[in-house]
C-alpha cells in the first residue's frame, strides 16, 4: 500500500470545486433553516394555541427522523406534487427543515431566557407585543445563540455530505468519483476528510469572530 | 381500489427494519463500550496517550459521518466469506460514535469542580478513592442526556449504511419508491418507524435523567 501525495495535489482542484458546493448549501441551508427555527419557536412558547401544536410535533418528528429520510422526502415527494425543482434547491429544503427542527429548540430556550423583564419594559414604553418581539427580544437571542447558530452550522456543513445520495457533487461526491475512478483510496478520503475538519474549524472560527464583533459593549 | 403502496410493501419494510435494528444494537454497544474504554485508557495512560486519543477524536468528530463510512468501506479489502459492507458500516459508525462518547465523558469529568476533590482530599481520601466515590457519580449523572442525545443520533446515522449498499430501511425505501413512485407513503411509513424507535430511546433516557438526578 502506498500513500500517493501528488495525487492529491493533482486532484485537488477538483475536491475544492466540491468544497466550493458545500460551503455554498451549508450557507442557504443555514439561511432557511434560522428564520424557519425562529417561527417554530415563537409558536413553541404560545401554549395552548393550535400553532403550539404543530411546532411541537414538527420539532419532535423532524429531531427523531434520519435527515437522509427527509431529503429523500424533498427529493423524491415534491415532484410528485408538480414542484419539480433542480436536485441542489430541494437538498438545501431538506437539510434546513431538519437543523431547523433543531435550531427552534435553541431559540425557544433562548427567548425564554431574556423574555419576561425586557418584553415588560418594552410594553411599558408603548410597544405592542411583535414589536417588543422584533425590536427588543430577537436582536438579543440571536446575540445570545450565535454560538448555537455556529455549532448547528457546523453540524448542517456536515450533514450536507448526504446530498452525495441524490446526486449532488459537493465534497463527499466528488471525492466518492474520483475514488472510484482511479482506486486512489486512501489518498482521496484522507483529502476529503482533512478538508471537512479544515472547514469545520474554519467555521468555528470565522463565527467566533462574529460573535465577538456583535457583543453588546460594556 | 387503488392499492396503499405502504401496506403492500409493509412485509418488506419490517425485514429491512430488522436490519436497522441489528446494525443499530451493534453500533450503540460497540461505540459505547468503545468510547468507555478510550475514556478509561486516556485517563490512565498518562498524558501522552490523552493527547493522542484526544487528537484523533477530534478530527473524527470533525468529519461526517458519511466520509468515515466510505473510508472504512473502500479501505476495508474486499471478501467473499463475510459481509464487508455490513462490517464497515458496524465498525465505522462504532468509531464514530465511541468518538463523541469520549469526549461526553471526557467533558464531564473535567467539568466537575475542583471544590469536590478539595473536599474530598480533606477529610482523607486519596485520589484514587476520591475519584471512584466522587468525581464519578457526579461526572455520569451530566453524561446521561448528551450520551442518549448521541444514541439517537447514531440510530438515525445508521441510515448512511444504504450509501454502501447495506439493505436496510433506508436502501429498501429507496428501491420501493424507484420502482413504484409513492415516496410520500413509503417515506412515510420508514420514517416512523425510525421516529418510534428514537423517541422510545428519548424517553426511556429522560426517565433514566430523572431517576438519578439530584434535584427532585
Amino acid at each position: 500500500m502506498t500513500f500517493d501525495v501528488n495525487y492529491i495535489w493533482r486532484n485537488l482542484p477538483l475536491l475544492l470545486e466540491g468544497l466550493q458546493l458545500t460551503v455554498l448549501v451549508s450557507l442557504f441551508g443555514l439561511l432557511l433553516a434560522v428564520p424557519l427555527g425562529l417561527v417554530v419557536a415563537l409558536a413553541l412558547l404560545r401554549r395552548g394555541r393550535p400553532e403550539n401544536l404543530a411546532a411541537r410535533a414538527y420539532v419532535q418528528w423532524f429531531r427523531n427522523t434520519p435527515p437522509l429520510i427527509q431529503i429523500y422526502l424533498v427529493y423524491f415527494g415534491f415532484p410528485m406534487i408538480g414542484l419539480s425543482w433542480n436536485p441542489l434547491a430541494t437538498g438545501v429544503v431538506g437539510l434546513a427543515i431538519y437543523h431547523g427542527a433543531f435550531l427552534a429548540e435553541v431559540f425557544r430556550a433562548g427567548i425564554a431566557a431574556v423574555s419576561d423583564r425586557q418584553m415588560m419594559a418594552a410594553r411599558a414604553l408603548g410597544m405592542t407585543d411583535g414589536k417588543a418581539m422584533r425590536r427588543i427580544i430577537i436582536p438579543q437571542v440571536v446575540r445570545l445563540m450565535l454560538p448555537a447558530i455556529a455549532n448547528e452550522l457546523v453540524l448542517l456543513a456536515k450533514n450536507s455530505s448526504l446530498l452525495s445520495t441524490i446526486a449532488i457533487v459537493e465534497l463527499t461526491m466528488a471525492g466518492k468519483l474520483l475514488a472510484e475512478q482511479s482506486g486512489a483510496v486512501y489518498e482521496v478520503f484522507a483529502a476529503v476528510a482533512a478538508l471537512y475538519v479544515i472547514l469545520t474549524v474554519g467555521m468555528g472560527l470565522a463565527l467566533r469572530r462574529a460573535e465577538w464583533k456583535l457583543r453588546l459593549e460594556h | 381500489m387503488p392499492e396503499i403502496a405502504a401496506l403492500k410493501y409493509l412485509p418488506v419494510l419490517v425485514a429491512a427494519l430488522a436490519t436497522t435494528a441489528k446494525l443499530s444494537a451493534m453500533v450503540v454497544a460497540c461505540g459505547l463500550a468503545l468510547g468507555v474504554t478510550l475514556t478509561a485508557a486516556a485517563h490512565l495512560g498518562g498524558k501522552a496517550v490523552a493527547l493522542a486519543i484526544g487528537a484523533v477524536g477530534y478530527v473524527v468528530r470533525g468529519m461526517p459521518l458519511l466520509v468515515f463510512v466510505f473510508g472504512v468501506y473502500f479501505a476495508l479489502p474486499p471478501s467473499f466469506t463475510f459481509d464487508t459492507k455490513m462490517l464497515a458500516a458496524v465498525v465505522a459508525m462504532s468509531v464514530y460514535m465511541a468518538a463523541f462518547v469520549f469526549e461526553i465523558f471526557r467533558g464531564a469529568i473535567a467539568g466537575v469542580p475542583r471544590g469536590l476533590t478539595d473536599a474530598a482530599s480533606a477529610i482523607g481520601m486519596t485520589p484514587r478513592l476520591a475519584f471512584r466515590r466522587m468525581v464519578l457519580p457526579v461526572a455520569l449523572r451530566m453524561t446521561v442526556a448528551p450520551i442518549v442525545n448521541r444514541t439517537v443520533m447514531s440510530i438515525k446515522g445508521t441510515s448512511l449504511a444504504s450509501a454502501i449498499g447495506v439493505w436496510e430501511l433506508s436502501l429498501a425505501g429507496r428501491e420501493i419508491i424507484q420502482r413504484d413512485l409513492q415516496p410520500f407513503q413509503v417515506l412515510g411509513m420508514i420514517a416512523l418507524f425510525y421516529f418510534v424507535i428514537c423517541w422510545a430511546v428519548a424517553l426511556a433516557g429522560a426517565a433514566v435523567e430523572r431517576r438519578v438526578s439530584f434535584e427532585h
